[in-house]
């Protein structure tokens, strides 16, 4: 047997040398395909990174995003007129900025020099928070105005008062929205509350991009338009708080459905964006924390309104900065933070009991 | 199968199970089993194929024998019966009880007796009509031991997939008797007015709702109109199961929680308890951007389909939750459930795709209750909703894939009335009308709208007299939708059986070797 495979491998060996040297160079070859292909693969999320941008959800559209922007930034932007960048400051207004996320928005926005302009329901949270913001950053960047997006005359108002304060409005976050803090089945849900989390979420949403696109389009610098979704907007079901994930998936449709509208009818200095925080340490998601399940997962995924902030604003800041006028889902959470926090937290226990005490 | 075939001995659904019966088996098998009887004409010596044959012969011969023996059962039972009730009446006229009591309870006896009858007549049909192939068997195979017992296990098969199928359609048959109690939201018009219709027709009693007391006291004289030409028509036992049948109706705005709240307490006083909640009230107030809605059209929008559909779920399951018979809570699907964007039907998109949602989330939270949530996909109906605001072009495009809601209707009410479970979507447009809708779009290119966009349909009213007339028709597509998963489970036990034989028989003649 061994002779056989000795006399097999002499005969081959007059080949061998031939036939071996392919070898290494096919290897190298292939190496080189390889570095070559994880230099493609790199590219388009060095891109990412520098643009702050992370783009669309699905890979595909990464990929080919990254790959225009990588070979020829320039030439887009030269190809569509209305690209060229932003200079800041900016311009900022937000929806429900008197807490939670809001308002560690606004105020990363004010940290970065920009101009905002928050706005609540209740006259007298504006009026504190404004208050606060002026003394914190000295001078007068930061507006704010009461306002209900329920309620059309409201939006209407908010708009004009912008357009007096600040002329324009280069950024505008869709950030109010409501759970009316109650976390139980639909059958045991009030009135009151569906009515109130409905309205809020959709309806004010809806007419707040409204107002927004209407105000936007007639400005010189156009605008970038973001919706902030949250739980039920990937199509997870969400027990317990069922017409809020309804509400939040309807946000999501609301912005396809509007960037394929404003791609129809050719507007093209208004874009309408996705923002998606992940689970933040806010009033909203506290009030819901009453199951063993709901307790690991805000420990494990949840963050602080300002560390949220403090990673979504320069992405924010960094679309208008670039000119680019592509619409982007930035996300906070994404899948594989979630899976790596998850995972840490399984094998190594690492932040157990972070906010709330798991028993 | 025995306890199973007693279930379904109710005197009233006797001559519609029949028809049904006839109807079933008529269609069922021919998709699928027919592949397999075919081989029939070449009925060759090859041993593998001839069982195979011999077992597709074998089902599709008893389906055979038995729709023959149904017609020829109905012709003996009439005259034997109608003489045993005569004997009977006489010999009871003597008593003291008055002759119509007699009368009736002779009936019953009648229709008890006679379906037993049948149930009898039909497996010694059955069992002859098996006993007959399998002598055919016997006879070719020549006295071959092995190949008796391959004949023997091809017969248990066809017993097997033959009871499977009438298991199937007997329970079927009996999950559709009995009137359903059914309230529909926004019902005065479209679509829902035509599901109340269908449910009317199929013997329910049906709550119609609509935001003005007007438009629901017309839609309920029509649809009582409706009712008494469907009676007048009706002969038998399908009379026996209109004579159920009611409709009423109350005024409600689905996005006030009060006026829900009553609807429910309206629903539970008429009708004692609610089978089916369908949530079909939906707006969209025509095709443009964003910007051109008003904020009152957003409002309406939002707040009929998404608050609505909310709040009436919500006022369904808590009465669902308190009485003893299972409900079913229907969501209807719009464009954009899907998830695909909808330009210029942004708003209505969003909240069709936030209620896919809800059904969602509903789903987990009703996991052990008694409450089942489902979706209905009515596809593209020929209604105000669709039509408002349309533009010619949109109209050609509808000429390919919309149907009127009567057709619509007729398709959903069936499978809504016998609804399992939870989670279920029933949907209008399934892969293969989509399919035969592209395949015929070129003939149907004027079917609904000619090329200026005028609407070439005939009006309701009229709509309605032809279609009651065509209404006794049998819908092939409906049959094969219907069955389809019968067809599809005996299509496969029949090749899991053949699979057996071949099996069997090369683990015989292996030893040999």
């Amino acid at each position: 047997m061994f002779n056989c495979f000795l006399s097999h491998f002499a005969s081959k060996s007059m080949a061998g040398s031939a036939a071996l040297f392919p070898y290494p160079t096919l290897s190298s070859h292939s190496h080189r395909s390889l570095s070559s292909a994880s230099a493609s693969l790199f590219k388009p999320y060095t891109v990412a990174s520098r643009h702050h941008v992370s783009v669309a959800n699905s890979t595909l559209s990464v990929f080919s995003f990254g790959f225009t922007h990588s070979t020829s930034p320039t030439f887009l932007a030269m190809a569509s007129p209305n690209a060229h960048p932003m200079l800041p400051p900016y311009n900022v207004l937000i929806t429900g900025s008197t807490k939670g996320i809001g308002y560690a928005l606004a105020k990363e926005f004010l940290k970065s020099g920009d101009n905002v302009v928050v706005c609540s329901r209740s006259d007298e949270r504006v009026r504190t928070v404004v208050q606060s913001l002026k003394v914190e950053f000295r001078e007068q960047h930061v507006w704010g105005t009461a306002c209900d997006v329920r309620n059309a005359e409201d939006v209407k108002n908010l708009v004009s008062f912008a357009r007096e304060k600040l002329k324009y409005i280069d950024i505008w976050i869709n950030n109010a929205g409501s759970n009316a803090y109650s976390y139980k089945p639909l059958v045991e849900a009030s009135d009151e509350d569906l009515v109130e989390v409905v309205t809020t979420n959709t309806l004010g949403l809806m007419i707040c991009c409204r107002e927004a696109i209407k105000m936007m389009v007639s400005q010189p610098r156009g605008g970038h338009i973001f919706n902030i979704d949250g739980a039920g907007s990937d199509g997870r079901p969400t027990p317990r708080f069922a017409a809020y994930g309804a509400t939040k998936r309807s946000v999501v449709h609301l912005t396809k459905s509007l960037q394929a509208e404003l791609q129809m009818q050719d507007v093209k200095n208004v874009v309408v964006h996705n923002l998606s925080p992940g689970m933040v340490t806010t009033d909203l998601l506290m009030s819901g924390v009453n199951t063993k399940q709901a307790k690991f997962f805000i420990n494990v995924l949840a963050e602080p309104a300002e560390v949220v902030a403090e990673y979504l604003v320069p992405n924010i800041r960094s679309i208008p900065a670039n000119g680019s006028m592509k619409p982007t889902y930035i996300k906070f959470l994404t899948g594989l933070k979630a899976y790596s926090q998850i995972f840490s937290r399984l094998a190594f226990g690492a932040r157990r009991n972070r906010y709330i005490l798991e028993d | 199968m025995a306890a199973v075939v007693k279930l379904h001995v109710f005197p009233e659904s006797l001559s519609q199970h029949k028809t049904r019966l006839l109807r079933g088996l008529g269609s069922c098998p021919s998709p699928g089993v027919l592949g397999f009887g075919r081989n029939c004409d070449g009925f060759s010596v090859k041993e593998c194929r001839a069982f195979r044959t011999e077992d597709g012969g074998d089902v599709k011969e008893k389906k055979f024998r038995t729709l023959k023996k149904n017609g020829v059962k109905a012709e003996r039972q009439s005259g034997f019966w109608s003489s045993l009730k005569s004997i009977l009446l006489r010999n009871f006229m003597v008593g003291s009880k008055s002759d119509d009591e007699y009368r009736q309870a002779v009936v019953r006896v009648e229709e008890v007796l006679s379906s037993i009858a049948i149930q009898i007549g039909r497996y010694i049909v059955t069992m002859m009509s098996t006993g007959f192939i399998l002598s055919i068997g016997f006879q070719m195979s020549g006295g071959d031991s092995q190949m008796d017992a391959l004949i023997w296990y091809s017969w248990l098969g066809g017993i097997i997939i033959g009871t499977m199928i009438g298991a199937n359609m007997v329970l079927e048959e009996h999950c559709r008797a009995g009137p359903r109690n059914v309230v529909i939201t926004g019902s005065t018009r479209g679509l829902g007015k035509a599901l109340a219709r269908e449910f009317l027709l199929s013997g329910d009693r049906v709550i119609v709702t609509s935001r003005s007391p007007e438009s629901v006291q017309e839609t309920i004289k029509e649809l009582e109109e409706n009712l008494k030409e469907g009676i007048a028509n009706a002969v038998g036992s399908s009379l026996t199961k209109l004579s159920q049948a009611k409709v009423v109706g109350i005024a409600c705005d689905v996005c006030e929680p009060h006026d829900v709240r009553r609807l429910a307490n309206f629903a539970v006083k008429e009708l004692g308890q609610v089978d089916i909640w369908i949530n079909n009230a939906g707006t969209n107030k025509g095709f443009r951007p964003l910007l051109q809605f008003s904020d009152e059209d957003i409002k309406q929008i939002v707040s009929t389909n998404l608050i609505g559909s909310i709040l009436c779920t919500r006022e369904a399951m808590r009465i669902m939750r308190n009485q003893a018979k299972a409900g079913h809570i229907f969501n209807m699907d719009g464009a954009g459930s899907g998830g695909s964007s909808t330009p210029l039907t942004a708003v209505y998109g969003s909240t069709k795709c936030g209620l896919r949602q809800l059904q969602g989330s509903l789903l987990k939270e009703c996991k052990r209750s008694k409450v089942g949530v489902h979706t209905a996909s009515p596809g593209m109906v020929l209604t105000d909703l669709l039509l408002s605001g349309s533009t010619v072009q949109n109209r050609q495009m509808f000429n390919i894939i919309c149907e009127l809601p009567e057709t619509v209707a007729r398709t959903l009410v069936p499978r809504m009335r016998v609804v399992k479970g939870t989670g279920k979507a029933i949907n209008y447009l399934t892969p293969p009308r989509i399919l035969l809708a592209l395949v015929t779009a070129w003939l149907r290119r004027g079917r609904w709208f000619d090329d200026q966009g005028r609407a070439l349909y005939a009006a309701e009213a009229d709509r309605l007299r032809n279609w009651a007339e065509d209404r006794a028709r049998f819908s092939f597509t409906d049959a094969m939708e219907m069955y389809t998963e019968n067809t599809w489970l005996s299509v496969f036990s029949l090749s899991v059986v053949c699979a057996f034989i071949i099996l069997s028989s090369t683990g015989n003649t292996l030893p040999g070797t």
